[in-house]
């Protein structure tokens, strides 16, 4: 009797402190996106242009009564720019939050098999040869050329898993060959490009939120709220791989297909956000990592919080790019780089602290 | 209660470089209630018979649970009659113990439990209740030790009441204790009318829990009965190439005991 009253109360116990961690880790999605909307505002009145905040404001709100320069600074330019900094962070993020669960590494981002080298690739061969399909406007030819190769050297991994029935170990090994071939191809064509085109290339590669407009935010928007709620009706079988994937075959799970949806959710984040904006490293691998710690894995609550985490670092890294060399605009992937690994770096030896 | 019993017929599978590790493989049948436990040398072909059976590797044959070949269903309606668990959880997981368990009853439905978020947990903490360690519910899987480790993977494998449950070494890393408080819930578990199979390593484990033994050998059946029946000193010789004494203990009980 005395054992019965005990473990109902230590099952109760449980109960509640699983309630309330339910309860915490909405919250904290919650919080971060609030954070997302407060770095947004940040970002909008933070620029090269001085303007100040007031002007930002009437300019916003009461468009008649702004001059056009600064209407122009802040619907053209800030913007987009800094939606389009949420929006790469966010897909960049969701995009790395499923690598890693199907590749089972935490260490797995969209660019660790190739898929920004194919990237870089394809905007090369748009720039330095003018290669590219038919039909494809000049000011687009550069984006869909990235986009391309991108999503082709995943459907090229993904068949080269499907024919060697190749596990986890393989696929990522080959990820690595293709960076590494990709990269070759790029240097071939850095070597034979006029100057002009080499520092063409070079600055593509460096990811910048300069080349965001409205028409390639819209796109990404698209891409974003098309694959979210696949991700999300995936979110108890993928849950369910970091049990093994043995455990999960055994729940049920087709593994090889639940690999290649996510593969193909995957190319397309990561494909359209780097065509947009060039090679931005680290959100992918930051911002689920962060994810990680806030909310755990149980990913009904770790893909949305990935989102809004690589949302937020993406948009402080925009405030950070203008900030840091005054009056200029640095590349937005070079300060993700600086800044990020150092927070990053903090953040893993604070976990290994606790853990020991 | 169920009363449908296993049986396996004409069944070879194995791995890319072996490819027939166990070749048309027949046994008799496996009947609710009773334990029975896989044993055999280095690969015998005891974990891929197992695995065969699950799902897990690519077989042919025939594995009948009644009238119904099982190795035919999709896997989400196998998922639903067989549980398989693997020898270990991974690692570097960050999910608590009841989040584990929820996942795996919300993966994939079931006829008998109802996908309902309430009843579902509420199935989770009875898993955990009656196993007696609803106090790990909170706790990360990562922070686990080891015994507690085998106990909640066998949760996990339980909690969707499999008739038929599958364990690769269930007890290959436990000290004596745990040894005996997962073996003893298996037990309970098969007393409720289910069929379970496991690979065991050591003898004297298998002798100590289960009902009967299936001893492979070279990706046969060499016997199936009930352990004293199976182990004596001419199979010891034959399957496990030693020389070993069976006696019987002070209490009364089978051992094997092998020399030099």
């Amino acid at each position: 009797m005395v054992k019965t009253l005990h473990t109902t109360t230590t099952r109760d116990i449980a109960e509640q402190h699983y309630r309330q961690l339910r309860k915490k880790r909405l919250l904290i999605i919650v919080l971060l996106a609030a954070a997302c909307f407060i770095s947004f505002c940040f970002d909008m009145v933070t620029g090269p242009s001085a303007l100040s905040v007031r002007e930002v404001l009437a300019a916003l709100f009461n468009t008649a009564s702004a001059d056009d320069t600064t209407r122009v600074i802040v619907w053209t330019v800030r913007m987009p720019y800094a939606v389009m900094a949420l929006l790469v962070g966010m897909a960049l993020s969701l995009a790395g939050a499923e690598m890693q669960t199907i590749l089972n590494n935490p260490l797995a981002s969209p660019f660790t098999l190739g898929v920004s080298a194919a990237a870089t690739l394809g905007a090369a061969l748009a720039i330095i040869l003018g290669i590219s399909l038919p039909g494809i406007s000049e000011n687009w030819i550069v984006s869909f050329n990235a986009f391309l190769l991108a999503f082709a050297s995943v459907l090229l991994l993904q068949l080269v898993s499907r024919l060697r029935n190749a596990g986890v170990t393989i696929l990522v090994l080959f990820g690595i060959a293709l960076v590494f071939t990709f990269n070759a191809l790029v240097a071939l064509l850095h070597y034979v490009a006029t100057p002009e085109a080499l520092q063409q290339v070079i600055f593509w590669s460096m990811g910048s939120l300069a080349r965001a407009n409205w028409e390639k935010v819209q796109l990404l928007a698209v891409v974003v709220l098309a694959v979210t709620p696949f991700t999300m009706a995936s979110c108890w079988k993928m849950t369910a791989l970091r049990l093994g994937e043995e455990r999960a075959t055994g729940l049920g799970i087709n593994i090889k297909k639940l690999r290649f949806t996510s593969l193909l959710r995957i190319s397309l984040l990561a494909s359209a956000s780097v065509a947009f904006v060039g090679t931005i490293g680290f959100i992918g691998l930051v911002g689920p990592h962060i994810a990680r710690m806030l909310v755990g894995e149980d990913h009904r609550y770790w893909f949305p919080a990935s989102m809004v985490t690589g949302a937020l670092v993406m948009s402080l890294a925009s405030i950070a790019s203008k900030l840091l060399v005054p009056g200029a605009l640095l590349p937005v992937g070079i300060v993700t780089a600086l800044v990020g690994v150092p927070v990053f770096i903090y953040l893993i030896m604070r976990k290994a602290r606790q853990t020991r | 209660m169920e009363e449908r019993s296993l049986h396996i017929k004409s069944i070879s599978a194995g791995y890319p470089g072996k490819p027939d590790l166990i070749r048309e493989l027949s046994t008799r049948s496996f009947n609710p209630g009773v334990i029975t436990a896989l044993v055999g040398p280095n690969a015998a072909g005891k974990s891929t018979l197992l695995k065969s059976i699950a799902g897990l590797l690519p077989a042919r044959g025939e594995v009948y649970l009644d009238k119904q070949n099982i190795l035919r269903l999709p896997l989400l309606k196998k998922a639903g009659i067989i549980s398989y668990m693997p020898q270990y959880l991974p690692f570097d997981v960050s999910l608590t113990v009841i989040e584990s368990l929820v996942t795996s009853l919300k993966v994939s439905p079931l006829d008998h439990i109802s996908a309902h978020a309430p009843d579902v947990r509420k199935k989770a903490f009875d898993i955990l209740e009656k196993m007696d360690i609803v106090h790990l519910a909170m706790e990360p899987l990562d922070e686990l030790s080891g015994g507690q480790r085998q106990l909640v993977s066998l949760a996990q494998a339980v909690v969707r009441n499999p008739h038929v449950l599958l364990l690769d070494e269930p007890t290959s890393a436990l000290d004596l204790q745990h040894q005996v408080s997962v073996m003893k819930w298996v037990q309970d578990y098969a007393a409720q009318h289910k069929i379970v199979l496991m690979v065991l390593h050591d003898i004297n484990m298998a002798i100590r829990w289960a009902d009967e033994i299936l001893v492979l050998h070279e990706g046969k059946v060499y016997k199936h009965d009930t352990p004293d029946k199976v182990f004596t000193p001419a199979v010891l010789k034959e399957v496990y190439k030693v020389d070993a004494a069976v006696e019987y203990s002070a209490g009364g009980h089978l051992q094997v005991r092998v020399e030099g």
